[in-house]
């Protein structure tokens, strides 16, 4: 996917993104030109020049119907929340997702009948997101348009949106300043700083970029991997075949056929109803041939849940991750149940965070059970004691232990 | 009450209210396309172009008044064409007085559409035009909603003020009972006849006429629609 923009004064980038990245994130300081670069993709500034190769999966598609949703619900305050619906569902492309669907998806049901004023900021924003999601649109624009949202909230409609994506021929564009929601949702991201571009590519490298590039106080991780089937989990074996966490190949066209494989397998194995990946409400998530626990979060009523071979992110700050020099795995010792085998690629002793003496910064690279597949970064924030005690040093390989996440 | 007015101040009172009817649906009609483009228009001629369309404010009304006369002549150009088409000459005719109305209040139509348009944030019209609808789609089902105040606003203040009119009429319309001769020009005459008492009667109507327009208005637009001056004559 390439697209280059350039509206004097206001942005200027030209990328090439990998084309079957279904949700692009966007973040960098305010003011830097992210609005703006929504708003000329969308078509709204005159003077910008912009050409867009949006590689929509239907090739038929030969003008993409491009939705905007600003920060602002800009809600019709004419209409109640059902007219604002019904205005964009009578000017539908056929790419829309069913109405029924999308209610429960952005849980506006209880808000249908009443006046727009009557709305909060975040019931307003999933109003307006419903909106342009009944409208069907090809390429939906984001703009910060889920900022009022409490974080489970976010977080459900942010994997209603992803969920749709993967059934509809619909790109996500979307602005944030939350990296971790970012690092989640996105599969590529784009950094825009002083009106341009100053990273894109994938998130994970984004994110790598940005801990190193700027004074963030969170620094976190995210490892990619797949759900897996709680059967393989009792024999510790390889997690099933064929779903490869990460995108297929630019280059390769057969990447959007796989993904499609991947749905479809994910079908048939739901339809005998013991395919789900929870076990006792537990995840298990496979990571470079490394069984991770998880605590699956609630989702939406909408939103289907996390099935065998579903890809998967996890999000890791580095203050919650804890090395031990022991580098059995299968310690069962103690409370902490995960554990992943790593190499020590770097200590920042200067760390990020300011207190500078007290703590640093170590850069793990996970260790594939399997050699041959890239291996993952992991952060870990350990004391400037523990980093003596333990003498750890780069090269060093180590175990980062961590407790269950909840995804 | 029906008493207190005499039946030629009746007939007045039902051609003025005929003529304001007339003149606001018709501005209305005129204003709202024109106000529409005129915000969204940006052109270095365009402080000339709103100076134009605002003289009717600031210019004595017998001189306006002056110019539609000779313009209403059957000499001129358009006096001729109307003779031709109509039959009879424009000035001096209830037409003519529409039409004279119809400058004379212009601005008043035109002031609250063009400032509510132009405070109309865009970016609704951005969405509208996100979910598929084209321009006109927009202004009617988005433009004109938002902006019924404004549109109620404009009808309200060009009734009114074509109500008040008197020397544009006197210029133009002269004095013809049931044709020509509205309230203002009824109540002159009644003054210059010495009928105190029934000048009295019509001009406490026309003040109360006047002040519940004005109140209904104001309440109606409450915050601020009303934001430009109103005494301007």
């Amino acid at each position: 996917m390439e697209f280059s923009v350039s509206l004097e004064d206001r942005i200027k980038l030209d990328t090439h993104l990998n084309s079957n990245a279904k949700l692009i994130g966007i973040t960098g300081p305010s003011g830097a030109g992210k609005s703006s670069l929504l708003r000329a993709l969308a078509g709204f500034e005159r003077n910008a020049q912009v050409t867009v190769n949006w590689h929509l999966p239907q090739a038929n598609i030969s003008e993409p119907k491009i939705g905007l949703v600003f920060q602002q619900p800009m809600l019709f305050p004419h209409l109640t929340v059902k007219g604002n619906l019904a205005l964009a569902q009578q000017y539908a492309s056929a790419n829309a997702a069913s109405y029924a669907q999308v209610i429960k998806g952005c849980e506006i049901t209880h808000l249908l009948d009443k006046p727009i004023q009557a709305l909060s900021g975040g019931e307003g924003q999933r109003v307006a997101i419903a909106r342009a999601l009944l409208n069907g649109p090809n390429v939906l624009l984001l703009d910060e348009s889920l900022s009022a949202l409490d974080i489970g909230l976010r977080h459900r409609v942010l994997a209603f949106i992803t969920q749709l994506t993967m059934q509809l021929p619909m790109k996500c564009i979307w602005v944030s300043h939350d990296l971790q929601d970012l690092a989640r949702y996105s599969d590529v991201m784009l950094i825009i700083e002083d009106q341009g571009l100053s990273y894109a590519g994938a998130a994970q490298d984004a994110l790598y970029y940005l801990n190193n590039n700027s004074s963030q106080e969170h620094v976190f991780g995210v490892l990619q991997g797949c759900v897996i089937f709680p059967k393989e989990l009792d024999r510790h074996s390889a997690p099933i075949s064929g779903v490869p966490p990460h995108l297929p190949d630019d280059n390769n066209d057969v990447g959007v056929q796989e993904g499609v494989g991947v749905q479809e397998s994910v079908g048939v194995q739901t339809g005998d109803g013991t395919a789900s990946g929870l076990l006792d409400g537990y995840l298990c998530v496979d990571v470079l041939g490394h069984t991770l626990y998880a605590e699956a979060a609630r989702g939406g009523d909408a939103v289907v849940p996390p099935a065998n071979g579903d890809a998967i992110k996890l999000v890791i700050t580095a203050n919650e991750v804890s090395i031990d020099t022991a580098t059995n795995t299968a310690a069962t010792t103690m409370s902490i149940v995960n554990a992943l085998p790593c190499t020590i690629s770097e200590i920042k002793r200067d760390g990020l965070m300011g207190n500078a003496s007290t703590s640093a910064l170590v850069l793990l690279d996970v260790t594939p059970k399997e050699s041959g597949k890239q291996s993952q970064i992991l952060y870990a924030r350990v004391s400037q004691l523990s980093l003596t005690r333990l003498n750890l040093r780069k090269g060093m390989r180590v175990v980062a232990r961590f407790k269950m996440l909840r995804v | 009450m029906t008493e207190a007015l005499t039946p030629q101040a009746w007939q007045a009172i039902w051609l003025t209210l005929k003529l304001a009817l007339i003149t606001s649906l018709l501005l209305m009609v005129v204003a709202t396309p024109l106000a529409w483009v005129l915000s969204n228009w940006q052109h270095k001629t365009k402080p000339f172009v709103l100076s134009i369309l605002a003289l009717p404010l600031v210019l004595p009304p017998t001189v306006l008044g002056f110019y539609l006369l000779v313009a209403f002549s059957p000499q001129s150009t358009l006096g001729g064409a109307w003779v031709s088409i109509t039959g009879h000459p424009l000035a001096f005719s209830f037409e003519g007085l529409v039409l004279g109305s119809l400058i004379y209040s212009l601005p008043f139509a035109l002031q609250p559409l063009y400032s509510g348009f132009t405070q109309l944030d865009r970016r609704y019209l951005e969405v509208a035009q996100t979910l598929g609808l084209t321009s006109f789609q927009r202004f009617f089902k988005v433009v004109l909603p938002l902006c019924k105040a404004p549109a109620i606003v404009a009808f309200g203040l060009s009734f009114a003020h074509t109500v008040g009119e008197f020397g544009v009429v006197l210029m133009i319309g002269g004095n013809i009972p049931g044709e020509t001769q509205v309230l203002s020009i009824a109540l002159y005459e009644q003054v210059e006849a010495l009928q105190y008492q029934d000048a009295h009667a019509l001009s406490l109507c026309l003040l109360i006429f006047s002040f519940l327009l004005l109140t209904g208005l104001y309440r109606f637009s409450g915050k601020g629609a009303l934001g430009w001056n109103l005494a301007s004559r």
